[in-house]
């Protein structure tokens, strides 16, 4: 096992130095020049030619490969071009904001689809299944950022009331960042619902007719038992992993919630370095994704083995 | 913001005799009160501002009508009567805006942020009169309006009570004349690339002759020097003592403005306090100042209409109506926006036929009208927002709408089948978008066949300011200085030329503007520059839009205008009638 987990570990080494140099070739090919766009409207072609210079922008693009590598190797992921701020720092900002907004719609939505998913395959065809895959439904084509939009305009229209403006820290003042977070929560978790119940339903409609399953049965246990234990132990395999994916996958990708309750993540982050064209923040912020992929993937590996006695690591 | 922090907060919590009068009456309402508190605001904010009634607040006006009477006979006592139309102090205003500032230095790039902190936190020497047209300054840290000794020569008197703000490192030190050398030399500097920093280009150098009196030497006349010193970016007055300790202004913003910058927190907002050692007393009024980065227009609107927002600001026409059916007695404030036109690339566009048949097709009125709800107001070559120092379009046979004409202008220039071109678009969006759509189908009736290429921001930049590289282009700009539309536009020495006009005769006028001795002298020459302009047709602009500004009913003497975009010279005097 601990052999098992140091090759993976050493893995991600390959792993980040090819995702670092895509990163670093493909930011490049993006449109607009970023000297330009520091420039200003106001600036002469020499204004923006000194700037390139100060940036290194005019080294060749194997010199600025390097010298990135460099830094990155000695852990500095190098500062903002416009802020000038230290890019760990702002990632550091950013991240505890995408990891509440997450694990809280993860939770959420993890409870909810375990429950539908589980009567919707147990009580197969009866109006409980169908009302289970009405709302799974509801969750997958219901965009986050019309619900958003809805929730703020119901509340402000009916109840005078909008969730307290911007970002408050939980330790500053956890009633107030709970108001903050809440609809994000509930929208992001009932969209979730909609996929993870789905996956929760038909692993457990697979299980349900496995031979082990009618043999607990037969042996007389009790049918909660039967449904912990032998069902869904076994039907949480595939579900674990869509979980692992979709927390990698909300971490970056909240953006519309974040832009409608001003909420500041990894994905405004993402989209302001990409619109400034801030290269050496957006190499950042995707080294720090590949990293959360490669460590989320290693976790839920590890799971299978907890969840199922057979898998085991060498 | 250590009163930020809850945990501090509900140790510091004092319990008064009307918050025990308020408890015990809600604890009568009942279960559907409760409900709504637990719907509201946070009771516990210190920072509680005046507001629209929240639920939660909805709730105790529902408890209070229920408490005895002798409860409320013992609240009334302490009801301090103000006369509704007296300006007083207190109040939170809570602003949304769309971005975040990249950084707080105004002398360097700026944004839509960074410009609205710059106003809240410095001081100018001269700022935009308030008012509804932009062609004025007043005094705000000088000390009356300055002399002109000779044709070179302009002295500038300080007032003697201004103080910056007593934070550290510049500590609420007196503000002198010496301020004024640094301030030139910084946005003068040759290190960086600096935001608009050619409008000192005739300052020769800024010499303090005693502790509030500085004279500035300029290479040759220039008049509108005073226009500059109001300027919304390159006008704010920095403390030394900010630039040797951080070497720029990034962020740092110390000032001797209305407003302290409490806190910047990165893409949440920026958070400001009253300055009570503001020399204009008893101005500021609003104890306190938060711009949340809201980028989704409609949770601004929905934070608005909930009461969180006190004002809001640059909505698109499309969605007024939204906004007033959003508030009771919302106001609303139309003001003269931006000014927005056809550029031609001069080099490219040597015909001037060409260039009048694309000015005379443009149907401005209609445009007007479909786009703006005729709020707008159709521009000749000096925009409406100068007010009478502006001509209207049907003054210029070639700014009023005649298709036929263009026609004819076409096929004299050898273009009998009218001709297909790309135009660049901002990535703006909007009522900007809108319009420029309506511009494009106005003019295929002169046979302008335009194709709309919308680049990503930073290739507009590069290709419409700054590299040339456009046939045609529709831009919006909005600058306060009348000299930038001249001079700055026009000239063929200016940095600001990004039309690349090239014309000996408005080099002459130009100059003549910058030199003019009188008033009168300057309305005669700028007769005569408005004249040239509507004749050759380098800028042509259609239709100036109107911005749109809304604030809850209870705020008074906002009156915003454009002089006073960027929040410039409004915000210290906006107080609460609540």
């Amino acid at each position: 096992m601990t052999s098992y987990i140091a090759r993976r570990v050493l893995l991600i080494v390959p792993t980040v130095i090819v995702a670092g140099v895509l990163i670093f070739v493909l930011i490049r090919l993006l449109p607009g020049d970023l000297a330009v766009l520091m420039a200003g409207e106001s600036a002469t072609p020499e204004d923006v030619e000194r700037i390139r210079e100060n940036l290194g922008l005019n080294d060749s693009i194997v010199v600025q490969l390097g010298n990135w590598a460099g830094d990155f190797l000695r852990g500095d992921f190098g500062v903002s071009a416009w802020t000038g701020q230290p890019i760990q720092q702002e990632i550091k900002r950013a991240l505890p904001v995408s990891l509440e907004l997450s694990i809280g719609s993860m939770i959420i939505s993890i409870a909810v689809s375990l429950v539908l998913g589980v009567i919707a395959a147990v009580k197969q065809d009866s109006i409980f299944d169908y009302g289970a895959r009405v709302v799974a439904l509801f969750g997958l084509t219901l965009p986050t950022f019309w619900l958003g939009v809805l929730a703020l305009l119901v509340v402000s229209k009916y109840f005078h009331w909008v969730p307290p403006t911007g970002y408050t820290p939980i330790y500053e003042d956890p009633w107030t960042n709970v108001q903050q977070f809440i609809f994000p929560w509930l929208i992001q978790g009932f969209v979730l619902t909609g996929l993870t119940t789905r996956m929760v339903r038909s692993s457990c409609l697979e299980v349900l007719r496995q031979d082990y399953v009618r043999t607990a049965r037969a042996k007389g246990l009790r049918e909660s038992l039967v449904l912990r234990r032998h069902i869904l132990k076994n039907a949480m395999l595939p579900v674990m992993t869509l979980i692992g994916i979709q927390l990698v996958v909300l971490v970056t990708l909240q953006l519309p919630l974040e832009q409608i309750f001003a909420l500041p993540g990894m994905g405004r982050l993402l989209l302001g370095s990409v619109n400034f064209r801030d290269y050496e923040m957006l190499q950042g912020v995707i080294i720090v994704i590949a990293l959360m992929i490669v460590g989320v993937n290693l976790l839920i590996d590890l799971l299978y083995g907890v969840l199922d006695p057979r898998i085991t690591y060498k | 913001m250590n009163e930020r922090n809850y945990w501090q907060r509900l140790g510091h919590r004092k319990l008064g005799r009307r918050q025990l009068l308020r408890a015990s009456a809600k604890a009568g309402v009942g279960a559907a009160g409760v409900a709504l508190v637990g719907c509201g605001d946070d009771d516990d904010d210190d920072d509680a501002i005046a507001q629209l009634p929240t639920a939660e607040e909805q709730a105790e006006q529902q408890a209070e009508q229920q408490v005895p009477q002798e409860v409320q006979q013992a609240e009334e006592e302490e009801v301090v009567t103000v006369e509704p139309s007296q300006p007083k102090h207190g109040g939170t205003m809570r602003v949304g805006l769309p971005g975040d500032a990249a950084h707080l230095d105004f002398a360097l790039r700026v944004d839509i942020m960074q410009a609205r902190n710059s106003n809240l936190v410095y001081s100018k020497l001269y700022t935009p009169k308030r008012g509804p047209i932009a062609p004025e300054v007043e005094p705000q840290v000088a000390d009356g309006f300055p002399e002109y000794p000779t044709p070179t020569e302009t002295i500038v008197n300080l007032r003697q009570d201004v103080y910056f703000q007593d934070v550290p490192p510049v500590n609420g030190r007196q503000l002198t004349a010496e301020d004024l050398v640094v301030h030139f030399n910084y946005i003068t500097r040759d290190a960086e690339i600096l935001a608009f920093n050619y409008a000192y280009e005739p300052v020769e150098r800024v010499v303090p002759t005693d502790k509030f009196t500085a004279r500035y030497e300029l290479r040759e006349p220039f008049r509108p020097l005073v226009d500059y010193f109001g300027d919304w970016y390159a006008g704010n007055l920095p403390p030394v003592e900010v630039l040797e300790q951080d070497g720029n202004l990034k962020s740092t913003a110390i000032g001797s403005g209305a407003f302290i910058m409490k806190e910047w927190r990165k893409e949440v907002g920026i958070f400001y306090e009253r300055n009570p050692n503001y020399f204009d007393q008893p101005f500021p009024y609003l104890d306190n100042f938060e711009i949340l980065v809201v980028p989704d227009a409609s949770a601004r609107l929905a934070a608005f209409r909930g009461g969180d927002f006190q004002y809001l600001e640059q909505f698109p026409t499309a969605l007024v109506d939204s906004v007033r059916s959003a508030v009771s007695g919302v106001q609303e404030w139309p003001i003269d926006g931006w000014h927005q036109g056809f550029i031609l690339q001069s080099q490219r566009w040597p015909d001037v036929r060409r260039r009048q048949a694309l000015s005379r097709s443009i149907d401005r009125d209609a445009l007007n009208e479909a786009i703006y709800l005729g709020f707008g107001k159709p521009s000749g070559p000096i925009p409406p927002m100068w007010g009478d120092l502006a001509r209207p379009p049907e003054t210029f046979e070639n700014w009023v709408y005649d298709p036929q004409g263009a026609k004819n202008l076409m096929d004299a220039a050898g273009y009998p089948d009218g001709i297909d071109l790309a135009v660049k678009i901002g990535p703006y969006g909007g009522d900007y978008e809108a319009s420029a759509e309506a511009a494009i189908a106005s003019v295929r009736d002169a046979g302008y066949d335009l194709t709309i290429q919308t680049p990503v921001y930073a290739d507009w930049i590069g290709d419409v300011y700054t590299a040339g590289e456009f046939d045609i282009a529709l831009v919006p700009f909005l600058r306060p200085q009348l000299d930038v539309q001249t001079y700055g536009y026009y000239h063929s020495q200016s940095g600001g030329n990004f039309i690349h006009v090239a014309d000996p005769d408005l080099d002459v006028l130009a100059d003549g503007l910058r030199a003019a001795p009188t008033d009168e002298d300057y309305r005669a020459a700028l007769l005569k520059f408005e004249d040239h302009l509507a004749e050759q047709c380098y800028y042509i602009l259609d239709v100036q839009p109107p911005f749109w500004y809304f604030g809850q009913p209870y705020l008074r003497d906002m009156n915003p205008g454009i002089a006073s975009y960027f929040w410039s010279n409004l915000m210290h005097v906006v107080w609460f009638d609540v």
